[in-house]
């Protein structure tokens, strides 16, 4: 419905709901500087909300179309009853439409909220963008701003410690040499930025507009009275040398030159002429007011040296007043500094861990390297291991493969590694061999490489088994009465003989 | 020019007074608060000149807390400094110490007043969209139209259930009230909302200060809870750490009845323990106010800014009970209340109808009742009859002791003690009649026992016993020698083989019965004692007594001791096998020998003689197998013993 009464009495509901929900983060429990952080985002998130639904509620009490009279008008009078059954009607039409519809009041908004917010073992998400080496709004990250500095015109080199211990003393930085250039302006600038940007992201409240307006007040105030430090100098170094020149004993300009190109500037200085050009032509600028008052002089000498001076003061004071406003941040960030430079220190003092981070990053770029290549390098012609790549030439030797052993029974075949040689008396090429001679390959031709040896081998074992059969000549025993035991040979030869 | 002069006129003056003072004096810093002061007043001094300090110097003569710009206060020296340091630059914005921050810090603000309450947040029941809607725009008439409007429609709709919102116990009619209470400010806002908003969308700083100032008194007001928390905590743990054993009776004091409305009111020892705590919390507070006042002494300027920690709230203890109005009774006998009750008398006469006892003052009804009524005595007196016919039937009082005492004696189980609770049914002192009849097995006389009885009789019998009874049955007791012989007979045949018992027999005695032998009895039977006599008879013509088991060479005599006994040449009676082709018939044949001589000699006469190798040739004596290199009296072989050649098989087979 677009009740115009309705639709204002939720904003005020919603504006009262902000302030609460905005109450109870701020008590909520935060456990890491990370919730802190996220924290204070939030809190910004329901302030801007706050303040748009404060905007949009006041148009509508301004009435500037009068809507919010009409239905006034309409919802009162004679026919409210006509009206209220005719709204009724329109209700009853649309949720007849649309019966699923889901009501979203404010109250179930604003209670899921609620829950996340008391949970203070939630899951922080990232909702603001920092560097590593700001870790999430702890410390400060200013090498980009350190390289700016130490290039800057006269400056003594320092290193990053020592520039995050001094970077807001900038009366140390000398006046006329440095802070003239476009690059210290471009510097501090830079800075500034930085610094504010930091603050946005860490301290979102804050209210840096009135910080800068009370910094902008007090440096303009100090800087017009003469007494600003850091930009003071000007006047009390000009002031012994502005001393006027009595222009009585002189006749003419070329009298002048005499004095020199600096006392000639002095003077004209003294009383606000142009300084610049040569000598001859100082002279007669200044040999031209003898006698006559300044109100006389030419206007266009006059108006063109004041303006440069005040185009001068109106440069200073605004480098003036932003470094003001540097050091104001830097006081706020005054914790962030410190945890800065602990951190800066902290790593400085993890070289042996670098050094091995290092190290990892060379061997990732060996690796990359490597499976690149498509033929490896392989000079000494060694086996490749499981990963495609030559073994070690230690693991080489270590196996042996450096010697080789040939086969006479296998055709000559040569074999890498004692391994290699003592397997491949099992094989199909050492056994054919064998079958070729006629021989068993049995464990007795273990290491025998030779035919001759083989053949040899063979017929020995071939007569020791012939031995062996049963001889019953030999083997046969016979016994006589006397209970001796003989063989059948030598027992037939006594019979014969008639000895038993 | 004039500003210039200043300085320098500035700067000359405060460099010799600074430096004389740090060479006489030293430099002595102040205190937090006071150094405070000190900074600011150098920074102007530095900034406006010395007429701003002899101004300031003239209008705070009287404060105490600037003595610092005099010449002789010790910190005058720190002043004189602090103004040469801010002239010179040097110092460009003050530093606050920590402890002046933590200072500042205890003296926040603390919120007195609650925030305005929320105008426009209320939760309804339920979420349905269509109730929802429904009732805002109910709520926005109603708060148009007013209170007629309201009645006119429930009047309408009071049978639609839709509407119920409207009446009082609905869930949603403090929802719906709500609503119009807010429709209501929608419709008629103050005059200044316009402004009010468009400030509140662009000043900042007051949407600011109002959340802030709500976070610290939510804060505010969860410390004052748990402030009243910890007290309670703290008020119970003190309860329970009073110790009443410390408490002991110190005197007894006794009061007159006269003298109880004096005494103060009845108390609990609850109200004891609040009145302890009480005097503990007073002598805390004494010695808490003590500290406040060293402390004040110390320092008076942290008495302006310091905030006084609120003061403990008065306890009041709570009120003791109502006062009682009981009465103290002394000398209370509780005794003596029964001694005094008047005991009555009563008279009692024996009737001279019936027999009873009967008290005096019923006597009248008594005889009325039994001369009037004759069935009364009938009833009476059989009644009296069924009685006695009962009291045979129960047993008396005494009895029954008697009967427990014969009934605990059987049951031991019951009332036993001990061991004596697995014998069950026995009576106590029965134990050792039985064990004495168990000794003794006497015969009844009955024809059912007298079987059972002999066969005990019998298994108690030893065997020797038997034996004894046999023999003197046949006659053999009274030749003990005899008997003796016949106990000897029976290891030798265990010991020996059959086969060469039966040859011997025949060998001794070939004269004698030839028919009659082979089927000789086994020995020992009582029943025919004359075939035994004569093997024993024929064996004491052989030689020495016969083994009575087997035998082992541990058993011989020694060897030197033999020969004390037996020496010179023995003849042995050797027992031929049955050996044809060493032309042997299983006859005897004597050999003599020399008792010392080894048995590698007798094998020698052996071979000799029937030509059998000496290799075959394996003697046995007395179950012993000999052993060549040993000799006759090594196996106490005497004058005609008895060997027995065997032939000794190749490959371990016997055929």
């Amino acid at each position: 419905m677009d009740s115009c009464l309705e639709t204002i009495r939720n904003l005020h509901e919603e504006r009262e709901r902000l302030i609460d929900i905005t109450v109870k983060e701020k008590i909520a429990e935060k456990l890491t500087h990370k919730a802190k952080v996220n924290s204070e985002q939030r809190v910004k998130t329901f302030v801007d909300r706050y303040y748009s639904v404060s905007a949009e509620l006041a148009k509508f009490y301004k009435d500037e179309d009068g809507s919010k009279s009409m239905e006034m008008d309409s919802v009162s009078g004679p026919n409210e009853f006509a009206e209220f059954y005719s709204r009724l009607k329109v209700i009853k039409d649309a949720h007849r439409r649309n019966p699923d519809e889901l009501a979203e009041p404010l109250t179930v908004e604003f209670q899921k909220i609620n829950e996340e917010i008391i949970n203070p073992e939630r899951a922080e998400p990232d909702m603001v963008e920092f560097s590593d080496e700001e870790a999430y709004g702890r410390f400060l990250d200013l090498h980009a701003q350190y390289d700016k500095f130490i290039n800057l015109k006269n400056i003594k080199r320092v290193d990053y410690m020592t520039y995050l211990l001094n970077f807001e003393k900038f009366t140390e930085i000398p006046k006329n040499t440095t802070k003239k250039t476009g690059a210290y302006k471009e510097y501090i600038n830079s800075l500034k930025d930085y610094l504010v940007s930091f603050m946005q992201r860490t301290r979102p409240l804050h209210d840096l507009d009135s910080v800068f307006s009370e910094v902008n007040q007090t440096v303009e105030r100090a800087f017009k009275a003469g007494n600003l430090p850091g930009w003071e100098a000007d006047k009390n170094k000009n002031g012994p040398q502005a001393a006027a020149v009595d222009l009585s004993p002189y006749n003419s300009a070329e009298e002048l030159e005499g004095l020199g190109l600096e006392r000639l500037k002095g003077a004209l200085m003294a009383i606000g002429l142009k300084c610049g050009g040569t000598l001859k032509e100082r002279a007669d600028r200044l040999f031209a007011t003898k006698g006559h008052k300044l109100s006389d002089l030419e206007k266009a000498a006059m108006s063109s040296n004041n303006s440069d001076a005040e185009k001068q003061n109106a440069k200073n004071l605004t480098l003036a007043q932003t470094e003001a406003h540097i050091m104001a941040l830097a006081d706020i960030l005054a914790e962030e500094r410190t945890g800065t430079r602990e951190n800066v220190e902290r790593k400085q003092a993890r070289s042996a861990g670098e050094v091995e981070e290092e190290e990892e990053e060379e061997i990732v770029i060996e690796e990359e390297e490597e499976i690149d290549e498509s033929a490896p390098y392989n000079p000494k012609n060694l086996p490749l291991g499981w990963d495609g790549k030559p073994i070690p030439y230690w693991l080489y030797k270590l196996h042996g493969l450096n010697l080789s052993y040939s086969c006479e029974i296998c055709g000559n075949q040569t074999y890498k590694g004692p391994k290699a040689f003592q397997k491949h008396f099992n094989e199909w090429r050492h056994s054919h061999g064998m079958r070729c001679l006629g021989i068993p390959n049995t464990s007795h031709f273990a290491n025998i490489t030779k035919i001759k040896d083989a053949l040899d081998l063979w017929n020995k074992l071939k007569t020791e088994k012939e031995m062996a059969k049963w001889n019953p000549d030999i083997d046969e025993e016979y016994e006589d009465s006397s209970g001796n035991v003989v063989t059948r040979k030598m027992y037939e030869d006594l019979k014969r003989q008639g000895l038993l | 020019m004039t500003a210039v002069v200043s300085n320098r006129e500035e700067d000359s003056m405060n460099n010799e007074p600074s430096l004389s003072g740090r060479a006489i004096i030293g430099l002595i810093y102040p205190p937090p608060d006071i150094r405070t002061i000190v900074d600011k007043t150098a920074r102007f001094a530095a900034k406006n000149g010395v007429d701003f300090e002899n101004k300031i110097r003239e209008k705070e003569a009287k404060n105490p807390k600037f003595n610092f710009l005099s010449i002789t206060d010790p910190y005058h020296a720190y002043y004189k400094k602090m103004v040469y340091d801010f002239s010179e630059g040097r110092v460009e914005a003050p530093k606050v110490p920590q402890a002046v921050k933590e200072h500042v810090k205890k003296a926040e603000f603390v919120p007195s007043a609650p925030p305005p309450a929320y105008e426009f947040s209320a939760d309804p029941s339920t979420i349905n969209a269509y109730d929802l809607d429904l009732i805002r725009l109910v709520a926005l008439f109603v708060a148009r139209n007013g209170r007629q409007f309201l009645t006119q429609l429930m009047t309408r709709e009071a049978r639609n259930y839709q509407f119920d919102f409207l009446k009082p116990a609905h869930c949603n009619f403090t929802y719906f009230t709500k609503l119009v209470d807010q429709y209501q400010k929608v419709l008629v806002p103050s005059t200044n909302v316009v402004a009010q908003l468009q400030d509140d969308a662009t000043n900042k700083k007051r949407l600011i200060e109002d959340i802030n100032y709500r976070v610290s008194w939510e804060k505010h007001q969860k410390g004052l809870k748990d402030r009243e928390e910890a007290e309670a905590e703290k008020e119970r743990q003190a309860y329970a750490s009073i110790d009443w054993h410390d408490f002991v009776v110190v005197q007894t004091v006794d009061f007159q009845p006269g003298d109880t409305s004096q005494l103060p009111p009845l108390c609990t020892p609850k109200d004891v323990g609040a009145r302890i705590l009480l005097e503990a919390r007073n002598e805390m507070q004494k010695a808490a106010a003590e500290m406040q006042e060293m402390d004040m002494e110390e320092s008076d300027s942290d008495d302006e800014d310091a905030v006084q920690a609120p003061e403990a709230p008065a306890f009041t203890a709570p009120l003791p009970p109502t006062k009682q109005k009981d009465v103290i009774v002394r000398d209370y006998d509780p005794k003596r209340n029964v001694t005094q009750k008047p005991k009555a008398v009563e008279n009692w006469i024996i009737s001279p109808l019936t027999g009873e006892r009967i008290p005096s003052d019923k006597l009248a009804e008594h005889v009325r009742y039994n001369t009037v009524d004759s069935q009364y005595k009938e009833d009476r007196d059989r009644h009296i009859g069924e009685r006695s016919t009962e009291e045979p039937v129960l047993a008396l009082g005494a009895d029954i002791s008697r009967n427990l005492g014969n009934f605990a004696e059987r049951r031991t189980d019951i009332f036993g003690v001990g061991g004596e609770q697995t014998m069950i049914g026995k009576k106590l002192g029965e134990e050792d009649n039985s064990q004495q009849g168990q000794n003794k097995l006497i015969w009844d006389g009955t024809e059912e026992t007298r079987d059972m009885i002999t066969r005990a009789v019998q298994n108690k019998v030893t065997l020797d016993q038997q034996i004894n009874e046999i023999h003197r049955q046949h006659g053999f007791v009274a030749d003990p020698s005899k008997e003796k012989i016949g106990a000897q007979q029976v290891p030798r045949h265990q010991s020996t083989q059959g086969n060469v018992t039966i040859t011997q027999g025949i060998t001794n005695i070939p004269g004698q019965m030839p028919s009659g032998w082979p089927p000789v009895p086994p020995m020992g039977m009582p029943g025919m004692p004359n075939q035994a006599l004569p093997p024993i008879r024929q064996m004491d013509f052989g030689g020495g007594p016969p083994a009575k088991r087997p035998r082992t060479e541990d058993d011989l005599i020694p060897e030197a001791d033999w020969l004390k006994k037996v020496n010179g040449a023995i003849s042995l009676n050797v027992h031929l096998p049955q050996a044809p082709e060493h032309g042997m018939d299983g006859s005897i044949v004597q050999f003599t020998i020399q008792v010392t001589a080894p048995m590698s000699e007798l094998k020698q006469q052996i071979q000799d003689r029937y030509g059998m190798p000496v290799g075959k040739q394996k003697l046995m004596s007395d179950g012993l197998f000999v052993k060549d290199n040993m000799s006759s009296a090594f196996y106490n072989l005497a004058d005609r013993t008895a060997i027995y050649l065997q032939v000794k098989e190749r490959g371990g087979k016997k055929k």
